[in-house]
């Protein structure tokens, strides 16, 4: 169940994200040459170097934003592909490795969330949106707004706090064998959340990039 | 009496009769099954002798008397005699062989012989049949322990081919051994089964015939089977049972008999754990350790040096938290009329609305939700309490066995070593009492069983000679054995020399045995039929000739003696379940998951030792050849992996900690950006209201 729940939700999220890519374009015009595409690909490497313009502290931060995605993917694919691929439970090795990735994804958010979190703080624009929402202002809603991006921030910062507290709980001796088996979904139906909103906030945060470059 | 009466108890019996009748019919006996009454019947009885007559104890030579034809008056004892406790005589490919259970062990130790016996089909254990162990031979060897039928019933045929010449002569002597049912069903505390009055003395004597009499206390017995010559006997079997009881004199005691003859068993439906005790009970040796100051140039060290085991005091252990509770065996341990005894978690029992599947560990304390009755589905039977596991990851009760964490002694670097009472033939007391310390039964060792769960297990080494055809090992009859290589096994002297309870045997010795039993080996016919090969095996090993064969060719001095490991040698095991520890000696009790999870655990990392005879004399002595495993070998997981799981538990406070640390601050930032959020959302609502 939660494999075909999982497999699914990722692929509509995804569906959702090159549907809203090609329906709101970043630049005038969508380049889809092979140049263009090159041009694209390499547009997209570049965003995870650190940029010469940027600050020591900004460096830092945008390194451990890059941490904090890598171990996230580490733990998504340890987490992940063994019940998606395999249909086999998370066990072994890939255990080892994803409770490994876990502290190290922990630190490294908290890091990212401190120092993100007075950037991505709602500001009159989102409440400008907002009001454009419910005046029926609709025009370019969906393709100019910085809430999205900060909106998965937030959102992400808060299921971290299930997904792991729901792990680390249990190896406590807190929770019987019912808590148990209640916290082990807890996780992976947040984790899943979690990774939706994560691509969700990626994708947006990329947008966001391409439009200021 | 009134007339009407009259008719009314005739009618009563004419139903009581027609039912009797309909019970007989349906395979039972009058006196089994239920009619709905708890109290235990009496039995104030007529006791049958093994003639089918009525006992007279006050004949000149009484017969003794038969469990088969006084029981088998009410009770169905062909049913009877298909329950655990008789039917591995007869075990077929089509029924059931059961989860594999403790063996009868074959020991010799002028051979050095220990080999697993199971006619269940069991993997490791050999049927009798393999090795040629006749059912009289077999009697012979483990009748001591034993509630009878079984290999003591089947009748010699002295015109089969294949018949053991000694039973065709001593079984007309000796009778057969029936079922003894007041072995597990008295509860007279006269029930004798191992002083030297009692039923094991019997045994021994190979008075078979007598053995329920004299357990049973009502009289005595002057004369010994084993003893009697056969020339003095009627050659006609039937002649010689009738001679016997005026060599074999039954003297019974009258004051256990009524005016009718009648006699008063003490019988209950559900034996106590007093009677369980004679066959299932086990010992705990306790290993003594000295402590050597080892000094050299360099460094100072204390060697430890297991010295002797000794046997744990007896009022110092504990009973199982069961039956210290007030339970017996039997409350768990139930059977029907088939005496088909339920034996615990493993087998899942189909049972009438759960009240059968629900007779486990698993069943009594957290239910059965497959069952259909609700009181199954909710467990706590006998007020069974409902664990709540704190702490304990789910995948344990998928990987481990409720016994791995409950059951046996504690684990400990080294496995305890045990005695049990079939296989040491614990209980027998005064002047038969044998003191046998092999074989070394190990446990508690963990190993992944039938069931694909890890549980705690009884583990030997088999140690045997025999005969390897290509990858099938059969093990030989030490007497067979000693026919051939006495010398060389040195079986004519008495020596005192012991390394860790066994004779020594040097690899010169297990090499001289070979060539005599592989000069022996009848050589086979045609070129490509493979040449069976004498071989030794123990501790795990196969030891064997090089290539050759001393019977033709090569000369004595050619043959090295070969020793390898071998996919199918390997220890038999068998899971245990008892004695159930309390909780608070459980493993992994208040989040310890050290108990398991650490880089020395006894459950991964314990030393199994591979117990042999094979041993050296050096300088200072003998010296074993002894080996040892990772208890992990036996689980079927990866060592290496293991190893570093357990690794990292050692910073599992660290990341746990850490995590939560981190959960903490980013809690903190989340709550200080909603109270902003608020601060700013009342400032605009207030802003808006004052313009
Ligand atoms: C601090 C963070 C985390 C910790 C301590 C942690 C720890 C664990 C542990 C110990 C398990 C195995 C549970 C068991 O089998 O009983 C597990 C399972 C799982 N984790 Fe995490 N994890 C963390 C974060 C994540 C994240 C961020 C994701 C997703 C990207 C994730 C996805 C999963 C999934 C899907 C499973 C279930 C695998 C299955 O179905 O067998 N975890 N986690």
């Amino acid at each position: 169940m939660f494999a075909i729940i999982s497999i699914w939700s990722i692929v509509i999220v995804l569906g959702l994200v090159v549907v809203h890519w090609f329906a709101c374009p970043v630049g005038d015009k969508r380049d889809l040459s092979f140049g263009g595409l090159v041009r694209f690909k390499v547009h997209v490497l570049t965003m995870f170097f650190l940029g010469q313009k940027l600050s020591l502290v900004g460096k830092l931060k945008k390194l451990v934003y890059m941490v904090t995605l890598l171990c996230f993917l580490i733990l998504f694919l340890t987490g992940f592909v063994p019940r998606l691929i395999c249909g086999v439970p998370l066990s072994g090795y890939t255990l080892m490795i994803h409770a490994t990735f876990a502290p190290v994804f922990a630190v490294c958010a908290m890091i990212a969330i401190v120092g993100y979190a007075q950037q991505c703080r709602f500001t009159r624009e989102e409440l400008d949106w907002v009001v454009r929402l419910t005046t029926c202002k609709w025009k370019g809603l969906l393709c100019n707004s910085a809430l999205g991006g900060k909106l998965t921030f937030w959102l992400g910062a808060i299921l971290i706090l299930p997904v792991a507290l729901s792990m680390i709980s249990s190896m406590y001796p807190i929770f019987g064998t019912h808590g148990q088996e209640i916290l082990f979904e807890l996780h992976r139906y947040c984790a899943l959340v979690l990774v939706l909103v994560a691509i969700c906030h990626v994708y947006l945060v990329m947008r966001a990039k391409f439009k200021v470059d | 009496m009134e007339p009407r009466a009259n008719i009314l108890i005739g009618l009563a019996v004419v139903v009581m009769l027609v039912g009797s009748a309909k019970a007989a019919t349906a395979g039972k006996g009058i006196g089994d099954g239920n009619d709905g009454n708890r109290s235990e019947p009496v039995h104030v009885i007529t006791l049958y002798d093994d003639l089918g007559n009525e006992l007279k104890p006050g004949e000149e030579f009484p017969r003794p008397v038969s469990m088969k034809n006084t029981c088998g008056k009410c009770h169905n004892y062909a049913t009877i005699s298909g329950g655990w406790h008789f039917n591995s005589c007869r075990v077929k490919p089509e029924e059931k062989d059961g989860r594999i259970g403790e063996p009868w062990v074959l020991r010799d130790s002028g051979t050095r012989t220990m080999i697993p016996i199971s006619n269940r089909g069991w993997e490791g254990a050999f049927r009798p049949s393999q090795i040629n162990l006749s059912s009289w031979q077999w009697l012979k060897l483990f009748g001591t322990h034993y509630p009878g039928g079984n290999y003591g019933e089947i009748q010699v045929d002295p015109d089969s081919e294949t018949a053991d010449p000694e039973a065709i002569i001593r079984q007309p002597i000796s009778g057969l051994y029936e079922i003894n049912c007041l072995v597990c069903h008295s509860a007279d505390g006269r029930q004798d089964q191992g002083s030297p009055d009692g039923a094991a003395m019997q045994v021994a004597r190979q008075n078979y015939r007598w053995v329920a009499t004299v357990g049973a206390g009502l009289g005595t017995v002057k004369g010994t089977a084993s003893a009697v010559d056969e020339f003095s006997m009627p050659i006609e079997p039937d002649q010689a049972a009738l001679k016997i009881v005026e060599k074999i004199k039954t003297t019974y005691d009258s004051g256990k008999f009524d005016t009718e003859n009648k006699v008063f068993f003490d019988i209950v439906r559900q034996p106590s754990a007093q009677r369980c005790y004679f066959c299932h009970s086990t010992q705990t040796q306790i290993r003594k350790i000295e402590q050597v100051q080892i000094e050299s140039e360099s460094e100072k060290k204390i060697e430890e040096h297991e010295v002797e085991l000794t046997e744990e005091l007896d009022w110092v252990s504990d009973e199982d938290v069961h039956l210290a509770s007030g339970l017996t065996c039997t409350d768990c341990h139930r059977n029907g009329d088939d005496h088909m005894i339920t034996r615990g978690d493993i087998e899942h029992e189909e049972g009438s609305m759960g009240a059968i599947s629900t007779l486990s560990c698993r069943g009594c304390h957290l239910g059965d939700e497959t069952a259909d009755a609700e009181a199954a589905q909710k467990g706590g039977r006998l007020g069974a309490p409902h664990p709540k596991h704190p702490g304990i990851p789910t995948i344990h009760f998928e990987e481990l066995s409720c016994t791995a964490c409950h059951s046996g002694p504690m684990p400990t670097k080294e496995p305890t070593i045990m005695r049990t009472a079939r296989i040491h033939k614990l209980g027998l007391h005064g002047k038969h009492a044998i003191n046998l310390p092999l074989p070394h039964v190990m446990s508690p060792v963990f190993v992944r069983g039938q069931d694909h769960k890890i549980a705690p297990h009884k583990m030997f080494w088999p140690a045997f000679w025999g005969i390897r055809n290509e990858e099938e090992f059969t093990p030989m009859l030490p007497e067979d054995v000693a026919f051939l290589a006495e010398e060389p096994l040195q079986l004519t002297i008495q020596s005192e020399d012991r390394i860790n309870d066994w004779r020594p045997l040097t690899t010169e010795q297990i090499k001289q045995t070979l060539l005599a039993i592989q000069a022996d080996l009848p050589q086979p016919e045609g070129e490509d039929v493979a040449v069976p090969l004498a071989v030794y095996v123990a501790g795990g090993k196969i030891y064997q000739l090089s290539e050759g064969n001393p019977a033709t060719e090569n000369t004595e001095a050619e043959f090295e003696l070969v020793a390898a490991e071998h996919e199918a040698i390997k220890p038999y095991s068998w899971p245990i379940a008892h004695n159930v520890r309390p909780a608070t000696q459980s493993l992994g009790v208040g989040g310890e998951c050290g108990d398991c999870h650490s880089t020395d655990s006894p459950f991964f990392f314990g030393q199994v030792a591979m117990d042999t005879p094979v041993a050296e004399q050096g300088e200072e002595g003998w010296a074993q050849q002894t080996e040892t495993r990772n208890m992990v070998s036996f689980q079927d997981i990866d060592e290496t992996y293991i190893g570093w799981f357990n690794w990292s538990f050692v910073f599992r406070p660290m990341m746990k900690e850490t995590v939560l640390l981190c959960c903490a601050v980013i809690a903190a930032v989340l709550l200080l950006y909603s109270l902003r959020a608020l601060r700013c959302l009342a400032k605009a609502v207030s802003d808006e209201c004052q313009s």
